[in-house]
């Protein structure tokens, strides 16, 4: 009986989940927490799913991403972010080491029946391979059009291999492949009529050709000069053919970005002697990799701060310096840099051969003559539709840096999705813009910091500089297993689950179930029976959905504010807050909600449930399983999911989030309906909450004070520590308890 | 069994409609739980019958017994067996601290079950070896409830009633009174009566006559309001009248007042009465009695007191809710409006109900020290 909530309506509200910040910040959305979890567990292959359903390109991204997830890591708060680019690099080459084909999209990623639309994609960068795998993957026909002799747009041309190894990217784009993409090479749309014929014989196009030409610095003596004005797009793009040639013995680089860098260090490898960057404003100011710069300097590269160029010396056509003045830093500009300030008659001259202007890219001409008929915006970028990536003509597409001018690739791969979306409801005559379904994307998470130990950042190991100066060899070298593995548990999984999915194998009664819907790729993690009536409604949303399938609830009309709660949370995810006339009542915060439970238990009014594991649940389970085995079991679905003792479900025993949320009341209602002891399997110090073994003894404790005083004594209700014996198994650990009350003649 | 609409019929219903304005000014739970109110009991038995056993408000009343002394209407009797129709039917309330009282009470219906794990109930613990009583049989019987059990399930109150039965005890030693305290002694079966479980009452109401009668006690003593009514009321209604008397142990004290000399202890004191020891047996001067017996002691009265008292807002170890703590947070208002300095009360469940209201975890909204009356004396008395 008690319990029994046989009354109360059986009601789920879908509510957006707040993910995680580095899940926020990430372009793509990336399940950050739930691969870097799934890495922590030794699960290597399914971290690298998780990373799949948002990024075909885990191995590159792993590596020149500019991880905006990092600067938003709360860990940075006790000592520092996870590394979490490196450790999606380290399982995308943990893949490669295993020798497994890497795969462009995860299998449960459902492929929908599609007619014979055809799709044209103009340019093989990461937007264009991002939308063609997609596509693909949905059964469309792609062709890509691919100017140059290899496809990978700025990846493999405007990326230097010791950055970038081509083998990884190779790997990649020939997983793309896989899925039945046509690439190709070697074919340029640069006139009208082409790119008219292609409109004309595709349903539809996407454009993204990239920005392949360097900005112009625009200074006196810049049209003169014949010899020793490098185009870095060229430079590098030779460079990355194997036709790259030293441009001089003393080279010049204008700019403060990772291009800067990056010519700065080919130019030492192709064997320049003098190179030296020249940057307006301070070292603190360059948009460039913090580790870019420092290795760079390492390999001999010399720096000049605060310095503009203004004129370049030239003789018969030959450059032998270039004259710069000096700057200062003023206010703040509108992209919060300090503004650069030339000082008046500070000029100096650097002696050069030559000189490299990496200060941006813009469109290519060529590219006006095809896009006649498209609108442009001032600024001479293609202009569309930032919500739904459509330009001006219909049924033509766009996106990557020939609508932003220059980005990183993650940006380019989240506009290729958003492409590929539109693409699909341009096709099946949708309307194009998504229907925005509200969701909590502001960034205001108050994570407490949970008492880790301090552990800083692991560093990962980089190539010797007498090796680096004089190959293209990658320079960092990557986590081994155990860094890797080390690293990643550093994380303190902010919000309310991993998401990692892993819940959907392990639920026995087959209560969850995730999805990726069609449009969104993103995870809907509802029970079954709702996912079938509701999912249908959603399909065209972005957002995270879950019907509080972990996170607390509190019956507003049962709290009495009493504070217990509050008191044995380990994340103050729970706080009783004044509710006015004289009323106080627990409120959750979802954000910092670990889902453990362990309010539960000490909740005295019962107000506190969690949906997945409701009072309503756990005593059916009770009266059911003391009735046909005389023993309650319950345990813990980490550790068995982490010790991988999946004969849990052998023994039906419950598996709760935390065996810190089993009351005193449950166990004393399964020695009641006539149970000979119970169970609760759970972790020691290590557990994944940290206080639910302190918890259960509480309990235990109330339980078997009460059981005494009527006369009960000895009960079997204990806890077993899943670490001590793993090797007999659970069934093994059961079976002696069985065994042990039989001895004890107890009947029921 | 009877209907829904007999029970009605029994119990005078009917007569909610005529004082219902009344009624739910009175009524404790309707004054702070909107979606409370007599006279929708009152429409829903005489019209729906099923949806009332299958709604909220059969367990949310408190059978506190005020309509009995407002309008004649016998409600608690209605809940009672009400809630029995209910349960049958598969509908139960809400258990407070995880339903431990309510699945400890039908354990030791049949402690039999489990032969070998099962030992000395270690229930009577409290029991110092100073305290004078009786092995097997004597006149008096002192009867233990659930103090030890009070103190096990909440430790974190820091309730310490085991505590007042052990000072129960020393006080009726102080009379020259040597009970027996029934080492087989169960629950009284309160709870499970009025929470719609009458064979789990009936077991251990059959025990516990057995075990008194083999006793030989003539007069059994009862320190919670809660036994002392189920002892003398309902043991009777179910197994007819009974060869002992049950006193509740203010009764004998302000008997024999003459025979205890207290220390001074110079405050306003306010004494509240509680359902089952007021209203349900009529006990309302003892307990003051004594208090005006302690040299120093000002007795205030609350606005609502003897048979208006209001309830402390939760019985049963049911449905314990925001709505009960707004209850004990008007008690307790009434209390300092009074301008009492400490709040008496001769029942432990009331006490513990009203102590949890100003638990520091609560956020001391009101404060006003509580005092359970026996511990009160046994500081105070002079040896």
């Amino acid at each position: 009986m008690p319990g029994d909530t046989s009354k109360k309506p059986e009601k789920v509200t879908l509510v957006p989940v707040n993910p995680s910040p580095c899940t926020v910040k990430c372009p793509l959305g990336t399940n950050v927490k739930a691969y870097v979890s799934l890495v922590a567990a030794g699960r290597f292959a399914e971290a690298l799913e998780v990373v799949r359903k948002t990024n075909p390109f885990p191995g590159i991204c792993g590596r020149i991403c500019p991880h905006p997830c990092e600067d938003e890591c709360k860990r940075a708060e006790i000592d520092g972010p996870i590394a979490i680019a490196a450790l999606k690099r380290f399982i995308a080459d943990y893949e490669l080491r295993s020798g497994i084909i890497p795969r462009a999209v995860v299998p449960e990623y459902k492929r929908a029946e599609r007619g014979k639309e055809k799709v044209a994609i103009i340019g093989a960068g990461p937007a264009g391979l991002t939308c063609a795998a997609d596509l693909a993957y949905r059964g469309f026909g792609i062709t890509v059009f691919e100017s140059l002799e290899a496809a990978g747009g700025m990846m493999a041309f405007g990326i230097p291999a010791y950055r970038l190894p081509r083998d990884i990217l190779q790997i990649e784009i020939a997983a793309i492949e896989a899925l039945g993409v046509d690439i190709r090479l070697d074919t340029p749309i640069k006139t009208k009529s082409a790119f008219d014929e292609i409109v004309k014989e595709f349903d539809a196009v996407f454009i993204a050709t990239g920005a392949q030409k360097p900005l112009h610095l625009d200074i006196e003596g810049e049209d003169e000069v014949e010899h020793g004005v490098i185009d870095w797009v060229n430079y590098l793009q030779e460079v990355s053919t194997g036709r790259g040639k030293k441009p001089g013995d003393s080279v010049v680089i204008i700019g403060g970005g990772n291009t800067a860098v990056d010519c700065a260090r080919v130019s030492l490898r192709l064997g320049a002697k003098d190179v030296r960057i020249v940057y307006r404003r301070s070292r603190k100011e360059m948009p460039a990799y913090e580790n870019e710069v420092t290795e760079a300097q390492e390999e001999g590269v010399r720096f000049q701060f605060l310095s503009c160029p203004v004129k370049l010396l030239h003789k018969d056509g030959n450059l032998y310096g270039v004259e710069c003045v000096r700057m200062r830093l003023g206010e703040k500009d509108a992209s919060g840099r300090r503004k650069a300030i030339p000082i008046q008659g500070s000029r100096f001259t650097i002696s050069c051969d030559a000189i490299i202007p990496a200060i941006g890219q813009q469109l290519d001409v060529s590219f006006g003559e095809m896009g006649k008929g498209l609108d442009f915006s001032d600024d001479g970028l293609l202009k569309i539709d930032p919500d739904t990536m459509a330009t001006s003509m219909r049924g033509v597409f766009s996106g990557g840096d020939v609508i932003t001018g220059a980005g990183s690739v993650v940006y380019a791969i989240a506009s290729g999705h958003r492409a590929a979306q539109s693409i699909v409801r341009y096709i099946d005559e949708l309307p194009l813009k998504v229907p925005e379904i509200s969701s909590n994307q502001e960034l205001e998470l108050e994570v407490e910091s949970v008492p880790a130990e301090r552990a800083g950042r692991i560093s990962f190991p980089i190539l010797e500089i007498s090796k680096r100066r004089s190959s293209f060899r990658e320079v960092e070298l990557g986590f081994t297993e155990g860094e890797a593995i080390k690293e990643a548990e550093r994380c303190i999984r902010c919000g309310p689950c991993l998401e990692c999915s892993e819940c959907v194998g392990v639920c026995n009664n087959k209560q969850v179930i995730v999805d990726c819907t069609d449009q969104s790729q993103r995870i809907v993690r509802l029970p079954r029976d709702i996912y079938r009536n509701k999912v249908s409604e959603l399909t065209y949303g972005s957002n995270f959905y879950e019907p509080h399938t972990l996170t607390i609830n509190v019956n507003e009309q049962l709290c009495r504010g009493c504070g217990a709660c509050e008191e044995i949370c380990g994340y103050n995810a729970i706080q009783v807050l004044y509710q006015g006339d004289g009323i106080f009542t627990a409120k959750v915060n979802e954000d910092a909600c670990r889902g453990c439970g362990t309010c539960v238990s000490v909740c005295p009014t019962g107000a506190i449930e969690q949906h997945c594991f409701s009072a309503e649940r756990i005593h059916k389970y009770i009266d059911t399983m003391v009735k046909i085995r005389g023993i309650a079991v319950f345990a813990c679905r980490w550790s068995s999911w982490v010790r991988s003792l999946t004969d849990i479900s052998k023994h039906e025993a419950l598996s709760v989030m935390c065996i810190g949320h089993v009351t005193a009341g449950d166990m004393l209602r399964a020695i009641e309906r006539g149970a000979r002891g119970v169970i609760l399997i759970g972790c020691d110090d290590g557990c994944h909450y940290g206080f639910g073994k302190s918890a259960a003894q509480h309990s235990i404790r109330r339980a078997l004070d009460t059981l005494s005083l009527l006369g009960y004594i000895e009960m079997g209700i204990r806890i077993i520590d899943i670490t001590e014996e793993t090797e007999a198994g659970l069934s093994g650990i059961i079976e002696q308890i069985y065994e042990l009350e039989k001895m004890k003649g107890n009947s029921r | 069994m009877n209907s829904v609409g007999e029970l009605a019929e029994k119990y005078n219903i009917h007569k909610v409609d005529e004082h219902a304005a009344r009624l739910s000014e009175v009524c404790p739970v309707a004054r702070v739980n909107p979606d409370f109110s007599p006279s929708q009991i009152a429409m829903l038995a005489s019209g729906k019958p099923d949806k009332l056993l299958a709604s909220q408000l059969i367990w949310e009343c408190l059978a506190c017994g005020l309509c009995k002394i407002t309008a004649d209407v016998n409600m608690s009797y209605f809940i009672r067996d009400s809630r029995e129709k209910a349960s049958k039917e598969g509908y139960f309330p809400t258990h407070t601290h995880g339903g431990m009282f309510i699945s400890a009470q039908r354990l030791s219906t049949n402690p039999e079950r489990f032969k070998k794990s099962y030992g000395k109930p270690r229930r009577n613990n409290w029991l110092e070896e100073d305290l004078k009583v009786e092995s097997e049989t004597g006149k008096y019987l002192f009867w233990a409830g659930g103090a030890s059990f009070f103190d096990a399930a909440m430790p974190e109150l820091e309730l310490k009633i085991t505590n007042s039965a052990r000072f129960a005890v020393r006080l009726l030693n102080t009379l020259g009174i040597k009970p027996v305290v029934l080492e087989n002694e169960r629950f009284s079966g309160h709870d499970l009566l009025w929470t719609g479980d009458r064979e789990g009452f009936k077991q251990l109401a059959e025990q516990n006559i057995k075990a008194i009668t083999k006793s030989k006690a003539r007069v059994v003593v009862s320190a919670s309001p809660e036994d002392y009514y189920t002892l003398s009321k309902s043991y009777p209604e179910f197994f007819g009248d009974l060869d002992f008397k049950v006193l509740h142990i203010t009764e004998i004290l302000a008997q024999k007042l003459d025979r205890l000399k207290f220390y001074e202890l110079k405050k306003r004191v306010t004494y509240h009465d509680s359902c089952r020891l007021g209203r349900g047996m009529g006990v309302y001067d003892p307990p003051r009695a004594i208090l005006r017996a302690i040299p120093g002691i000002e007795l205030v009265e609350m606005p609502t007191t003897r048979e208006d008292a209001s309830c402390c807002g939760t019985s049963c170890w049911i449905q314990c809710s925001r709505y009960s703590k707004m209850m004990q947070v008007n008690r307790l208002r009434e209390a300092t409006g009074v301008g009492a300095e400490l709040l008496v009360s001769a029942c432990w469940e009331c006490t513990i109900h009203l102590r949890c209201a100003v638990n520091p975890k609560s956020w001391k909204q009101v404060f006003v020290p509580i005092e359970d009356l026996i511990t009160l004396l046994s500081s105070l008395l002079r040896e």
